[in-house]
């Protein structure tokens, strides 16, 4: 479990982090989702230690990371693919880490087999291609066999084959009990690998919600409604306290009410509806309206019929 | 069974997986010497103190005066080699920097007055091997040609004195280069920094010193830290410090400690 109360970094004037406080509980995949520069990074390396909060803290198994006991087999993690001396092969890297906490020989087999990194072990890390580089940070995380893995941005730069591997390898880490804690800036990833998920813009918490609930509370619940009398039934769902707007005659977008209780009041009224469509808001709407604006780096918009 | 016993807390297994000292140390060992960068700076050192006694000896014997050699004649090339693992005692902290493998050393050990000991430890050692090396190759390469050429070497104890100072004065050397690497960070600043201070600083004062003749430039110019501590490396034959040997080279020692300090201190501080 990891748990961060009031956890803070300022550097200088800029707030990278501002007093965020979560709980990531074990047998889950929980995602950390947010635009970049929206601070997840900060976050994961001060869960590790590596980075020092101006305020609040972050415990991992209930304990700050400096004071682990043993943290390679507490916690695994892959900060990014980079953290690798690139004139070291892919073997030695591990075996020094491995060192650290008299973690065997044979267990460094294990992780680079686990891994699909049996026929680049020997090679050194200068060579490899980015997707090759996360594999060998996912082995290094797994090296002491951790009840919490942190992931940051475990995708970046996956072949789709890569992709779909970290996804189940997460969700079957997750389904062993383990805590995964995954960030993406990409909420199609989040989507497909996480159960839970974690906003962060501009360094708060947005929402923190299991996924499904997520799409369902944050974006528009809407219903749409074609009909001939459609001033009339906007006056008699208004009364219900449905908010109705319309941006074509004879067109209703409804939300506040379900397509059921619509459809009921129509028919009481004796009024013939020609369309009724429930509005689903996918997660990459719930995301962009909620991190809208929380965007660190904006690009100028494009056209709606140019982007569809 | 008694109440004590029972109490006890269960013995570790041996095998307990957790970081310690040795094991720290064990994992610099596989760091260092899974680089090629070691490999080279260490066999640079070495062939540089074989390579200039080997030439040393041999323009001893083309143009031979009577007069006997000290046995330190063979430690001549020091002033390269201690470039050279200087260069590998600075790698040892700012290649982690540079590849962001430091990243992994310290998720693995967060302990950072250990990473700084650990690795220390390990380059020290390291470091002295390849300077017991480099002494006894230059020997066997330089002192059978000046004997078969009729130069009587010296064995004395100042001779002998020169040859365990030069191991010394190189191994101390490295950790010299080390703690400037971990104060300044980045390798390729860092290496200049090294050889400023231990190549280019006595000789710009030197020259000042010759030119302006001012008395305390010239009396500074021994309290550097390259004429400082060679002056342990000094014999009959080469070198001409002004310092007693130990007592130049407790003053190298002296800059190292310092280095070493501030160092730590800045790693220790630093948020990476």
């Amino acid at each position: 479990m990891i748990e961060a109360r009031g956890l803070t970094k300022r550097y200088g004037d800029r707030v990278a982090v501002d007093g965020i406080s979560f709980r990531i509980e074990p047998g889950h995949v929980t995602g950390f989702l947010g635009p970049n520069g929206a601070g997840k990074s900060t976050t994961m390396r001060m869960i590790v230690g590596l980075t020092r909060p101006t305020s609040g803290a972050v415990t991992v198994a209930g304990q700050r990371y400096a004071e682990l006991r043993s943290p390679l087999t507490t916690v695994g993690a892959l900060l990014d693919a980079k953290a690798v001396h690139t004139g070291r092969t892919a073997y030695h890297h591990l075996l020094g880490l491995a060192a650290t906490h008299g973690i065997p020989k044979a267990r460094v087999l294990e992780v680079i087999e686990q891994t699909g990194l049996e026929a680049v072990a020997g090679k050194r890390v200068k060579g490899f291609s980015l997707g090759m580089g996360q594999r060998l940070g996912i082995a290094a995380a797994l090296l002491g066999d951790p009840q919490v893995l942190l992931f940051d941005e475990p995708v970046n730069g996956l072949d789709p084959e890569g992709v779909r591997w970290v996804r189940n390898f997460a969700r079957y880490l997750a389904s062993e009990g383990r805590t995964v804690f995954l960030s993406s800036h990409l909420m199609s990833e989040v989507a497909l690998t996480a159960d839970h998920v974690i906003v962060i813009g501009k360094g708060s918490i947005l929402a923190d919600a299991p996924v499904a609930d997520f799409v369902a509370g944050a974006g528009r619940q809407a219903v749409r409604v074609r009909t001939d009398r459609a001033s009339e039934l906007a006056e008699l769902l208004g009364r219900s306290g449905a908010t109705i707007a319309s941006e074509q005659a004879g067109v209703l977008e409804i939300s506040g009410l379900e397509a059921a209780d619509i459809a009921a009041s129509a028919a009481a009224a004796g009024i013939v509806l020609l369309e009724l469509t429930p509005l689903a808001t996918s997660l990459e709407d719930a995301y962009m309206a909620l991190t809208d604006d929380a965007v660190e780096y904006r690009t100028s918009a494009v056209p709606a019929e140019v982007a569809r | 069974m008694s109440a004590t016993t029972m109490n006890r807390p269960a013995a570790r297994p041996a095998t307990e997986l957790r970081p310690t000292f040795p094991r720290l140390a064990r994992s610099e060992w596989i760091k260092l010497r899974s680089l090629r960068s070691t490999v080279l700076t260490a066999g640079l050192t070495i062939g540089i103190m074989g390579a200039f006694a080997a030439l040393f000896a041999w323009a001893l014997t083309a143009f031979p005066d009577d007069a006997p050699t000290s046995a330190g004649v063979v430690v001549v090339g020091y002033p390269i080699a201690q470039l050279a693992i200087a260069v590998l005692g600075v790698l040892v902290i700012t290649g982690e920097y540079a590849t962001g493998s430091i990243r992994s050393t310290l998720a693995a050990e967060p302990r950072r007055l250990r990473v700084v000991a650990g690795k220390g430890l390990v380059l020290a050692l390291a470091a002295f091997v390849v300077s017991v090396l480099s002494i006894g190759i230059s020997a066997v390469v330089a002192i059978p040609v000046l004997q078969a050429n009729g130069v009587e070497v010296l064995f004395e104890a100042d001779d002998i004195r020169a040859l365990v100072g030069t191991v010394l004065y190189l191994t101390v050397s490295s950790l010299f280069a080390y703690g400037i690497g971990l104060l300044v960070k980045n390798s390729a600043a860092a290496i200049t920094t090294v050889v400023g201070i231990l190549f280019i600083l006595p000789i710009i004062v030197q020259i000042i010193a010759m030119t302006t003749r001012i008395e305390w430039i010239m009396d500074a110019y021994s309290y550097l830290p390259a004429p400082a501590g060679s002056a342990v490396a000094g014999s009959s034959t080469v070198g001409l410090s002004e310092l007693d040997p130990w007592t130049g080279f407790a003053i190298f020692c002296g800059y190292t400690v310092a280095l070493l300090v501030a160092g730590t201190f800045a790693f220790a501080r630093r948020d990476d």
